[in-house]
Order: C-alpha cells, then sequence, then structure tokens
C-alpha cells in the first residue's frame, strides 16, 4: 500500500511536512540533556530569531508587507511577561498565552490605520509605531522607563526550560510559515500580494486576508518575546524595542530566502553565525556588513540563497542523469 | 511666551519641510519609499564636518561641496543601482534603500563613534527677536531657505520643460519613454536633487541641534510625517504639512516636556492615516 503523499489532483499533502517538522523539534528537544549551558543559551536566542524571521516570513514573503515593527510585536511581548510576571504573580503559562495575544491585538490595531493603504505606507507605519512605543516606554516609569524591567527569577523557568519552549515555539512558526506556503490560506494570500484586483475579482477578500497574514506574525512575534524576556530576564528599551529586532528578521528572511519555508531557517542560521561570532562587539561593522548584505542580495540574488542553492542542485542533478 | 512657541514651530516647520522635500519628490516621482532618505540627511552634516575639519574651506563652501556630493552620491546610487530593481517590483528597492541606510549610519559610526555630534557656528546659538517675540537665527534661515527651494521646485516642476518631462515620468515612465523622454537619466536627477536637498535639510539639523548616527531613523519618520499630512508629491502642501508638524510638536514639548517631542510626530502620522488617508492637501504632483 502506498502511502497517500499528493492530493488527488496532484498537490502536496500536508501532513508529511507537519511530520517532518515536528520530528526535527522531537530530536532538538531530546538533545537538551546532552547540551551545555553556552550551547543552551546560543540555541534558544537562534530558535526565538527563528520565530521572528518565520513571523516575518509569513507577513512579507506571503502577504507581500514588508514590516519595520518587529520590535513592537517582540517588544511588546517581552514587556507583557515582565509586567505581569513581576506585578500579578502569573506563572508561566499565562504570561506565555498573553504574550502573543497581545501581539495579535496590536496587529489588530495598527491594521485599522495601515492596511487599507498601499504597501509602502505600511512599511513606515510599523517603523513608526515601533518608534512610538520605544519613545511612549522611555517616558513610561510604571514600566521602568529607561532602565527597564526584569522578571523575576524565582518565577522563571530555567536555560533547558527555556530551550524547550523555544524549540516548541519554533515548531509552531516554521508550522505556520509551511502551513501558509501549502494551505488554500496561503494560496489566496499569495494570490492578494502578486494581483489585488484580480484576487478580489475571484472573490477573496483581501483585506481579510492581509489582516489574517499580519495577526499571525504579530501573534508569532509576541511569543517569540516573551521567550526573549524570559531568557535575558534583564533587559531596557534601548535593545528591547530598538530596531535591531526588525533588521535581523528582514536580513534573515532576505538571505536566505522570502516567501520560502526553508529560506528563513537557512537565513538564521548564517546571519546569526555571521553577526554573533564574526562580528560579536563591532557594532557599527556588524551594521555595514548588514546593509552590504541586504543591498547585494536584492541586487543579485533577490531571491535569496535557498531557493539558487536548490535551483542549482537540481541543474546538477538533471546534468549527472544525462551524463550518466 | 505662547506666540514664541508657535513662531518657533512654524519656522522649525521649515526645517521639517527641507527634509520632507526629497522623499516627497521620490515617493511622487519614482514610485520609490527612499529608506535612506534619512540616513542622507546625517551623511550630509557628517560630509560637511568632515570637510571642514580636514580642509580650510569656510563652511558655507564646506556645506555646499556637502550637498554636492550627497547629490553626486544619489545620482550614482539611482543609476546604476536602483533604476534597475524599480523594474522589477517595489519591494526591491525598499530593502535595498533600507540596506543603504544601515550601510550610511554604520559608516559613520566608525569615523566619528555614536555620540551626537553638531556644526559649531556663530548661527546654532544666535537668537532674533522678530516683532518683538525671540526666535532662534538658525529656525529663521531654514526656514527661509526652505521657503526659497519650496518656491523654486514648485516652479521647476509645473513650469520648464524638464519639470513637464518629471511630471510625465511620474504619471506614466513607459509612455514618457516611448515619447522621448530619458526616464532613467530622469530618475537619476531626481534622486539626486532629492539626496542633496537631504544633505541640506542635514546641514541646518547640525547648525541647529546635533545629528548623531542613530538620528536619521527619527528623520526619516518626520519627513515620512510631513509627506504623509501634505500629500505625496505635492510640493507646497508638503510645506505647509511640515509647518503645521512644527507647529503641534513645539506646542506638545512645551506643554507635556521635551521627552514626547518624538511621540507626537508618530501619533500625529497614525492619526492622519487612519483619519484622512490623502494627506490634507490631496495628492497632486504640484
Amino acid at each position: 500500500m502506498t502511502i497517500p503523499l499528493r492530493t488527488p489532483d496532484g498537490r502536496w499533502r500536508l501532513w508529511p511536512g507537519l511530520a517532518l517538522i515536528a520530528a526535527l523539534a522531537a530530536g532538538a528537544a531530546a538533545a537538551s540533556g546532552a547540551l551545555g549551558r553556552y550551547e543552551l543559551n546560543v540555541l534558544t536566542t537562534m530558535l526565538c530569531y527563528l520565530v521572528l524571521a518565520q513571523a516575518w516570513n509569513i507577513l512579507a514573503g506571503y502577504g507581500g508587507l514588508i514590516s519595520l515593527g518587529v520590535s513592537a510585536f517582540a517588544g511588546g511581548g517581552a514587556y507583557c511577561v515582565a509586567l505581569l510576571a513581576s506585578h500579578t504573580g502569573a506563572g508561566l503559562p499565562l504570561t506565555l498565552g498573553a504574550a502573543p495575544l497581545l501581539g495579535a491585538l496590536a496587529a489588530l490595531a495598527l491594521s485599522v490605520p495601515l492596511l487599507r493603504l498601499r504597501g509602502d505606507y505600511f512599511t513606515i507605519g510599523t517603523l513608526a509605531a515601533a518608534l512610538a512605543l520605544q519613545a511612549w516606554v522611555y517616558n513610561w516609569d510604571f514600566a521602568g522607563g529607561s532602565v527597564g524591567l526584569s522578571v523575576p527569577i524565582a518565577r522563571s523557568p530555567d536555560l533547558a526550560q527555556t530551550y524547550l519552549l523555544a524549540c516548541g515555539a519554533a515548531t509552531l512558526a516554521v508550522g505556520a510559515a509551511y502551513w501558509t506556503a501549502y494551505s488554500t490560506f496561503g494560496m489566496r494570500l499569495r494570490a492578494v500580494r502578486d494581483n489585488e484586483e484580480a484576487a478580489a475579482g475571484l472573490g477573496v477578500p483581501t483585506v481579510r486576508y492581509r489582516l489574517a497574514a499580519f495577526v499571525l506574525c504579530g501573534a508569532l512575534s509576541g511569543l517569540a518575546g516573551g521567550l526573549i524576556a524570559y531568557q535575558q530576564i534583564a533587559f531596557e528599551p534601548g535593545g528591547m524595542l530598538g530596531p535591531g529586532w526588525s533588521i535581523n528578521a528582514l536580513l534573515m528572511c532576505v538571505v536566505g530566502g522570502v516567501g520560502t519555508v526553508a529560506g528563513p531557517v537557512v537565513g538564521t542560521l548564517v546571519v546569526y553565525y555571521l553577526l554573533t561570532t564574526l562580528l560579536a562587539g563591532y557594532d557599527a561593522v556588524s551594521l555595514v556588513v548588514e546593509g552590504l548584505l541586504l543591498v547585494l542580495i536584492v541586487r543579485f540574488a533577490p531571491q535569496g540563497i535557498w531557493p539558487l542553492a536548490t535551483r542549482y542542485a537540481g541543474t546538477l542533478l538533471v546534468r549527472m542523469r544525462r551524463t550518466a | 511666551m505662547s506666540a514664541a512657541v508657535v513662531l518657533n514651530g512654524i519656522l522649525l516647520g521649515g526645517l521639517y519641510g527641507m527634509s520632507a522635500m526629497g522623499l516627497s519628490l521620490v515617493f511622487g516621482v519614482l514610485r520609490l519609499v527612499n529608506m535612506a532618505h534619512g540616513a542622507m540627511l546625517v551623511l550630509g552634516a557628517y560630509l560637511a564636518v568632515l570637510i571642514t575639519a580636514g580642509t580650510p574651506l569656510p563652511l558655507p563652501v564646506a556645506g555646499a561641496c556637502a550637498v554636492l556630493l550627497a547629490g553626486g552620491l544619489g545620482y550614482v546610487l539611482q543609476r546604476h543601482l536602483l533604476t534597475a530593481m524599480l523594474v522589477r517590483g517595489a519591494n526591491g528597492p525598499l530593502v535595498a534603500t533600507f540596506g543603504l541606510s544601515l550601510i550610511a549610519s554604520g559608516l559613520v559610526a566608525l569615523r566619528f563613534g555614536s555620540d551626537p555630534v553638531s556644526i559649531p557656528t556663530a548661527l546654532g546659538t544666535a537668537g532674533w527677536s522678530l516683532w518683538g517675540l525671540d526666535v532662534r537665527a538658525a529656525y529663521a534661515v531654514s526656514f527661509a531657505l526652505a521657503g526659497v527651494v519650496a518656491v523654486a521646485l514648485h516652479l521647476t516642476l509645473s513650469r520648464t520643460r524638464l519639470g513637464a518631462a518629471v511630471r510625465a515620468a511620474a504619471a506614466d515612465p513607459r509612455t514618457a519613454d516611448l515619447i522621448g523622454i530619458d526616464v532613467r537619466t530622469l530618475y537619476a536627477l531626481v534622486f539626486a536633487v532629492a539626496s542633496a536637498l537631504a544633505a541640506l535639510a542635514g546641514l541646518l539639523v547640525g547648525v541647529a541641534f546635533s545629528v548623531s548616527p542613530q538620528s536619521g531613523t527619527s528623520y526619516l519618520l518626520i519627513a515620512m510625517a510631513v509627506v504623509v499630512l501634505g500629500g505625496i508629491g505635492n510640493v507646497l502642501g508638503t510645506f505647509a504639512g511640515a509647518i503645521l508638524l512644527g507647529v503641534v510638536q513645539t506646542l506638545a514639548a512645551a506643554q507635556f516636556g521635551g521627552g514626547y517631542r518624538d511621540l507626537v510626530v508618530y501619533i500625529l502620522f497614525f492619526v492622519v492615516l487612519a483619519v484622512l488617508p490623502r494627506g490634507l492637501f490631496g495628492r497632486r504632483l504640484t
């Protein structure tokens, strides 16, 4: 008996990919016991970046909306977790549930001024939202002002638990991107991205699909922010609400390949290695390198390195078969 | 007291108008959101600092050199990098100009560090009395310069052959190309003028306040808010929107304290987008 991997009309079914993602996640989670403190820390950070990158990818790659407001959602999630944990004594499940909820609500609120207009306004508007939140928190004494906040250590998960949670979040994010890539939802979203009038003419409620992508992105980013808060324990608005999260999410997606599921994973590995191990401590140099990388990729490989690599491998395979 | 605040706000609006005109021009003609506009502004101020420090040139000459250099840089960037991307779709140039802004602020931070730098002149600290009200000389000079530039730009766009070509390229680049307008060169020229204006605004900011490698983003947002207020590609509308923003921001800073200066810009931006998505004065290319 053959396993039905494709639907009768020839499309791939969703479950084999989702099963693969879940298996990978289970493998990563099972490895937590064998990892030291340093590895756990690095991997958790990387997984959080992966969540942010995939959230950005769903919105930009499949929805065609470029966001520069990742820090508004990630930072919002982090502040939500820290404020809830220190003022209400709420436990891990409640705070980590509230963070994505806050992200989704923020996206919903921002969609009122931003989603009715051209995509350009969306980009600038998300940047404005991120800067507005940062400017507000700097003046907001309840949230620590410019000093920042900390999560009570007694109620925070330890390194290994944070790592497991990050594995879960990354699974969720990659799964969501995979679902967006291969489901009807994603197909319609791409139709809205490529030709809004045609999609509307075929009966796709364009604004609602964009809104769905934006809310999904906001929720995932908020979740990542909550995890980052538990990992960093103490943070200040300069870093947590600064442009770094947006730059990295954008860079990871653009480098790896926007609008593919594997692209952001590859991009996260490449960019994280490049920026944290090679350029750690050289902030100005890493800014220049990030900028150069963006310009070069957009100019010479606008699809990103993952689609480029798969295409190259495909041609190579065909040639080898021919010569064999 | 409050009359002086309003007058200073109006004059500060001139500075904002100067910051926004280039962005509005590029947005209106090239349909390109130039994320590097703020970085170009900051770069202009730092170039002037670099030239005055390295050569015996007086500040006005050094400033003119910086503006010309920025214009040349803008021309090359548009001609050899951005136009090819524009043809392929809107998101490429947006990401690329964002990359350019990162490069610029990184380079500036490498050379000058991340502390704010101001351009030292007597103009920066001088104050005048206009109609019995105290105003900052730097604001008044910026306002006058911005007014002259806005009117000159408006007249060029509406009354000259070059302006007609620019408007044609903005309305329909393919047809403009067919009737013999060199759209690529025109795009590069528009981007060069926009970059030069950004650098000039940066000079004025450097004299009136100070610039740091990170301040590009905040000026990009100010310029963007002004463009949204004034209507895209509408030069005189941009100037009017800038004055409104200057007044609102100055009043808010006087009322609530300086920490809320930037927040006001962002909130105004959202309110206008939600309520008046076409801006206060509508969209038209002059």
